[in-house]
């Protein structure tokens, strides 16, 4: 390592340690040294079929395909180890956290550049603890048409995972990256991922997450994007775990720094047993004549809590923002808060939100009802109905996914 | 007979929005409702279909031989009952072509649904969710295209030509046409309709067998359709009370006569 990178390590380590005891502002706090004494490992493999079975299944749930059919690449993950990595095609690169650090210009240009380090415990602890993560770098002007893919995957009990991924997509590149995260059942962990987005001028980058965690999991993902001129952000999120997940929290951010630029922020999650969800989307504007919408469905079920919240916040002429926060209560002992924000330091710009919150409309049931359907189906007609959102670029593969994960994960609502 | 409503009597919320109604329609009928605002056109739609908030306080409502009267509406759909209503709730994130595809599956019309959507000018709405965004008039033919996939043995329309623009008013009226007048074997299960109506329009499209001027939650007249309508159109419902009041001795007193 070159002089100089050793200083900026040194000093997002010093951070780092000053910061290890930052409560979130967010979600529930979280004792970290239960976590951070277990070390275990993976050892890496050459294709999928040397990894264990009900791995695979895992992976699969959460919509990596092990057959690698339209993918560029895909990067497997398990607890702390990076376990398969392989790519397709020669306009991207796929690298290991600790191989891009190699280089002082990627340090300097984007390591810890969007996310605070000593933000709180967890991005401490990401950096202090942290191992792996995947690097995506889309060349410029070249348009990879088919996802890669990456899992990270919590096997082993009391696991602290926290990769560190960024993705740069170079100017007048495309990119779609499917990433899948999910625990073996049972397996007690947190996972703490940090996430940071670079789009360049003109470049678009799509993002869909498939989270499948466990009834005992603890999550807290720290993600930032910055999207340059005339640049193009996706992101959607799916949480369905079917059998719940003790707590979540992450609050995304995207600037859209250049004019022009565009962001799409999705997410659907839906709670279960005694899950305390705190989830948001926000995206600030700096970039005159850009756009920017954040669309959310919460579907609360037993106990469980979910804070939706989300925030568009301007000071760039021209700008437009729309936010669309949708709850639906199907217990009575459950809670669903939704919290949208709209902030502007501009005149000429246009910002809108609608928030509702309730359980099925009686007078929708009894419809469907006339229409011949029983009562159970009426029921999960409407619950997927709720959950159906439009998401701009969507390839239609991805489409048919994340359809058959919400078929998969609202069966028998 | 197949449908048989005797002495209803209906509460909504407390209030009484059928008292004492007698009506019946034989297999393969169609029988035509009129009447002024509130005068219980769409509560008896409501009630015979069973919707939870109509309360039935007294009478009873007999399908094919069954007494209905207090049946969950899965059952009465499931004994051929079937509703456009006025009125219908958005249903957000189901397309049309959804909720044509189950009851096209469900009750064997499944290969019809594009020309069936072209018939009623709604091929560019299959994709659309149910009833967002949608007119009087593209509602009111959204309903007949779901109710022509359901082929129900007895079709109760709530208003179908209100709302409807003139272009569409031919298209509507062949279609609830063509909605009674499927041809089915047995005779018997020759499709029968109720036709709430406000202005008639409907039956000139439709042969009907016979129409009843409700009032006040109430029939208080019941005749020929042709000269029924013409008066009503001439004098309103007004002169109907009238004749009421007179207490004319025929149960088939029409107005004029």
């Amino acid at each position: 390592m070159a002089v100089g990178l050793e200083d900026r390590m040194e000093l997002l380590n010093k951070k780092a340690k000053e910061s290890i005891q930052v409560k979130p502002k967010y979600g529930a706090d979280i004792d970290l040294g239960q976590y951070l004494n277990a070390i275990s490992s993976t050892s890496a493999v050459s294709s999928f079929s040397s990894m264990p079975e009900e791995v695979v299944g895992r992976l699969q749930d959460v919509g990596i395909d092990p057959m690698e059919r339209s993918r560029a690449g895909s990067y497997i993950q398990v607890d702390h180890d990076i376990v398969y990595k392989k790519k397709f095609y020669t306009n991207v690169d796929l690298l290991t956290l600790e191989e891009a650090l190699e280089d002082r210009d990627f340090v300097e240009d984007y390591y810890w550049r969007l996310i605070d380090v000593g933000q709180d415990k967890f991005t401490a602890a990401a950096q202090i603890y942290g191992h792996g993560g995947y690097v995506i770098m889309a060349r410029e002007n070249q348009s990879v048409d088919v996802p890669i893919q990456a899992c990270l995957l919590i096997k082993s009990s009391r696991a602290f995972q926290a990769p560190h991924n960024i993705i740069v997509a170079e100017a007048g590149s495309k990119l779609h990256v499917v990433t899948g995260c999910a625990a073996m059942p049972e397996s007690v962990g947190l996972h703490a991922g940090i996430t940071e987005f670079y789009v360049k001028e003109n470049a678009t980058v799509t993002f869909t997450m498939i989270h499948d965690w466990s009834r005992v999991s603890d999550v807290r993902p720290r993600t930032a994007a910055v999207v340059e001129e005339g640049g193009v952000f996706i992101s959607n999120y799916l949480n369905l775990s079917p059998s719940g997940l003790r707590s979540l929290q992450s609050y995304p951010s995207v600037h859209l720094k250049g004019a022009g630029s565009r962001a799409f922020m999705s997410s659907i999650v839906i709670g279960r047993s005694s899950s305390y969800i705190d989830l948001g989307s926000a995206i600030s504007i700096s970039g005159r004549n850009s756009r920017a919408e954040v669309v959310s469905r919460s579907i609360s079920l037993d106990n469980s809590q979910i804070v939706a919240r989300a925030r568009i916040a301007t000071q760039a002429s021209e700008s437009r923002g729309h936010i669309e926060c949708r709850g639906l209560m199907l217990s009575d002992s459950s809670r669903i808060w939704t919290i949208p924000e709209l902030d502007s330091t501009a005149k000429d710009v246009e910002l809108t939100h609608e928030a509702a919150v309730g359980r099925l409309a009686e007078d929708e049931i009894f419809y469907l009802l006339s229409r011949g359907m029983s009562r159970e189906e009426a029921v999960s007609t409407l619950v997927r109905g709720f959950l159906e959102i439009k998401i701009p670029n969507l390839p239609p593969m991805l489409e048919e996914q994340i359809k058959l994960a919400m078929d998969l994960s609202t069966k028998g609502l | 007979m197949l449908l048989d409503v005797r002495d209803l009597t209906v509460e909504v919320d407390g209030k009484t929005v059928l008292k004492d109604l007698s009506l019946s329609i034989g297999f393969g009928e169609t029988i035509l409702l009129m009447g002024p605002n509130g005068s219980g056109k769409s509560s008896l739609i409501y009630s015979i279909i069973g919707h939870p908030k109509y309360r039935i306080k007294k009478g009873s409502i007999v399908l094919k031989g069954k007494d209905i009267t207090f049946a969950p509406t899965e059952e009465r759909v499931k004994l051929g009952l079937g509703v456009s209503f006025q009125f219908p709730p958005k249903i957000h994130g189901v397309t049309l072509r959804e909720l044509a595809k189950r009851l096209g599956s469900k009750y064997g019309k499944s290969a019809d649904i594009e020309s069936l959507a072209a018939s009623l000018n709604l091929t560019s709405f299959l994709d659309r969710e149910i009833n967002v965004g949608f007119s009087g008039g593209e509602i009111k033919r959204a309903e007949l295209f779901f109710l022509m996939l359901q082929r129900p043995s007895l079709a109760l329309l709530d208003e179908p030509d209100s709302g409807v623009d003139v272009e569409n008013m031919v298209v509507v009226g062949n279609a609830i046409s063509r909605l009674l007048s499927d041809e089915r074997h047995p005779v018997t299960e020759k499709p029968s309709g109720l036709i709430v109506t406000h202005l008639g329009y409907v039956s000139r499209y439709v042969l009907t067998h016979r129409t009843y001027i409700l009032q006040n939650g109430s029939v208080i007249c019941y005749g020929e359709t042709e000269s029924l309508v013409k008066d009503v159109l001439r004098h309103g419902f007004e002169r109907c009370t009238q004749c009421y009041d007179r207490r004319q001795p025929s149960p088939m007193r029409g107005i004029g006569k």
